[in-house]
């Protein structure tokens, strides 16, 4: 059996102020397959495994597009047109980034909400807490992942040039998740203590999207804030992508670099705030 | 098995629980900005259980009664490891399954299959072991076709009896069941209690919250009785049931209408 309660003798201490880091964590890893279950079939209670569910995952972000197109295309006139090559790269590059922004969206909504909306399972089940805010994020993936095919499209129809170098959206996502589920992590512990973070976090995600290369080309950037790709965890990373599909060249390496440590940094501290806190979540909930 | 045989199967030590209610219904960012320069919100702990010490010991039927509030609820649900202790300690050797009064329910939108399924994995099961008791467990639910229906569908009754059938074919060591047999009918409470008492050969240990006082004289092996909190009582069944029932009688009005 997979489950490390069938062969342990477990103790409740009050003396503990969090649980043991390390068999908490390999707990949390044997429910892995529940998270994803879980993540899976809350898409299908949310009706978006629906044929129209799923249309509507990738008109939604494309509609978004459009809008963001016009401002930046029509109003403020970068000229093109979508009947024109540059009009349909700028569209791309938009629907591509919006598109990617679903991970960390996915953190800062369902993630948030994860624990506050967890109710009978937090007070009927002893799995690890930490599962619900994992599984907020493969939501979230699951949502991105059939995206991928029609961002390929536009990538197409925008005669971008299918390089070698877009293997490294590989590593990219995955940095891009990890950091993400550190982020769900604060904010579903967050939300435990103020329940209205759950409506601010998606204005703070909105800003987010726009302090990051996605809108707009990463060397739109004036040089005297070139500073900010390190300075916000995503925006760096977000700058990469854009090298590697747009540019076809390799990514900068201190973009992946900072990324990177990011990530680090946001899952250490998402497992530690979750930690101190999770004991509490059954008798405040 | 691989833990050691001779540990009791449920240890509990001191063990006092608190929980904490702000009197604030909901913990909001804005409130504790107005709060700023101004005294505290608040606090008030509720001191669900008060000092308890027991073991269950491999083999032993545990049965817990006492009025509404009293803290059995609590119980079962720290030596589930669902709630910390405040104080004390609880120590458990083997694989832990209950079934508290809300049932199962991860997600009331799901089909009941789904919740099977997700029942399962969440007791480490693999999804070729549940694909095996899948069948078995709709069954013994009676649920018929309802089974593919979401559980928002369902009737009390019909939420309870799905959960019963996964946590007990979940092969526990110790079993936690919670109030669940008062829910369903005559004959499906029959068919738990039988089913109960066929788990008792294989499960170390078994502890049953009812508020059927003749069902817990029947069943179990041993008795807690709790009142605010605090152990009135601890032994054997007859005993505790009979003292707790004079006290019921001979109480104060309050406390039956508690219990109404
Ligand atoms: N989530 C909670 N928050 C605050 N107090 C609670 C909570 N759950 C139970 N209590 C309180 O703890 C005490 C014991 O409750 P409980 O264990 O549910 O009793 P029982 O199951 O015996 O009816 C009661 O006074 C109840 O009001
Ligand atoms: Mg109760």
């Amino acid at each position: 059996m997979s489950d490390p309660d069938k062969t342990k003798v477990r103790v409740y201490d009050a003396e503990f102020r969090i649980p043991p880091i390390k068999p908490y964590l390999e707990d949390t890893f044997a429910h892995l397959r529940f998270a994803i279950e879980k993540a899976k079939l809350d898409l299908v209670a949310a009706n978006k495994n629906t044929w129209f569910g799923q249309l509507w995952n990738i008109i939604n972000p494309f509609l978004l597009a459009v809008l963001y197109w016009f401002l930046v295309v029509v109003l403020f006139g970068a000229g093109g047109s979508i009947f024109d090559r540059e009009g349909m790269r700028v569209l791309t590059q938009i629907v591509g980034g919006l598109f990617l922004w679903g991970l960390p969206s996915a953190a800062f909504n369902l993630g948030a909400r994860s624990i506050i909306q967890g109710g009978s399972f937090i007070l009927n089940t002893r799995i690890p807490r930490m599962i619900l805010p994992i599984s907020s994020v493969l939501s979230g993936f699951m949502n991105f992942a059939p995206s991928i095919l029609v961002y390929l499209l536009f990538h197409a129809l925008a005669r971008y040039p299918f390089s070698i170098h877009m293997l490294w959206a590989f590593p990219i996502i995955a940095i891009i998740f990890l950091l993400s589920l550190g982020f769900a992590m604060m904010a579903a512990t967050g939300t435990v203590y103020y329940r209205d973070l759950a409506s601010f976090l998606p204005f703070v995600s909105r800003m987010w999207l726009y302090l990051t290369p996605i809108i707009y080309l990463y060397t739109l950037m004036p040089d005297s804030l070139s500073w900010t790709f390190y300075v916000n965890p995503y925006g760096g990373l977000f700058a990469a992508m854009q090298q590697i599909l747009f540019e076809s060249s390799s990514p900068r390496f201190s973009f992946i670099l900072a990324g990177l440590g990011w990530s680090i940094v946001s899952i250490s501290a998402g497992i530690m705030m979750f930690l101190r806190k999770e004991r509490e979540f059954a008798v405040r909930i | 098995m691989q833990y050691e045989s001779d540990l009791p199967a449920v240890t509990v030590e001191n063990l006092s629980v608190k929980y904490r209610t702000v009197l604030e219904s909901r913990p909001t960012m804005k409130s504790a900005l107005m709060r700023l320069g101004r005294p505290q919100q608040e606090v008030k702990y509720i001191e669900a259980l008060k000092d308890l010490t027991l073991t269950v010991q491999p083999g032993e039927f545990l049965g817990v009664i006492g009025h509404n509030g009293a803290g059995k609820s609590t119980l079962l649900r720290t030596i589930a490891g669902i709630l910390p202790p405040s104080s004390g300690r609880v120590q458990i050797a083997g694989h832990v399954t209950t079934l508290l009064s809300v049932g199962i329910g991860f997600n009331s939108e799901l089909t009941g299959r789904d919740n099977i399924r997700l029942g399962g994995l969440a007791n480490g099961f693999s999804i070729k072991e549940i694909a095996e008791k899948e069948d078995e467990i709709a069954a013994f639910s009676e649920l018929g076709e309802f089974i593919d229906y979401p559980m928002k569908t369902y009737s009390t009754g019909m939420y309870s009896r799905l959960g019963f059938s996964v946590v007990t074919h979940m092969d526990p060591d110790i079993l936690l069941i919670d109030e669940a047999l008062s829910a369903g009918d005559a004959s499906f409470r029959d068919k738990a209690a039988k089913k109960i008492e066929d788990m008792m050969e294989k499960a170390r240990a078994i502890i049953l919250v009812s508020h059927g006082l003749q069902t817990i004289n029947e069943m179990a092996s041993k008795c807690l009785w709790l009142d605010h909190g605090k152990m009135m009582g601890y032994g054997p069944c007859d005993e505790i049931v009979g003292a707790y029932e004079d006290f019921v009688a001979v109480g104060s009005s309050s406390i039956i209408s508690e219990e109404i």
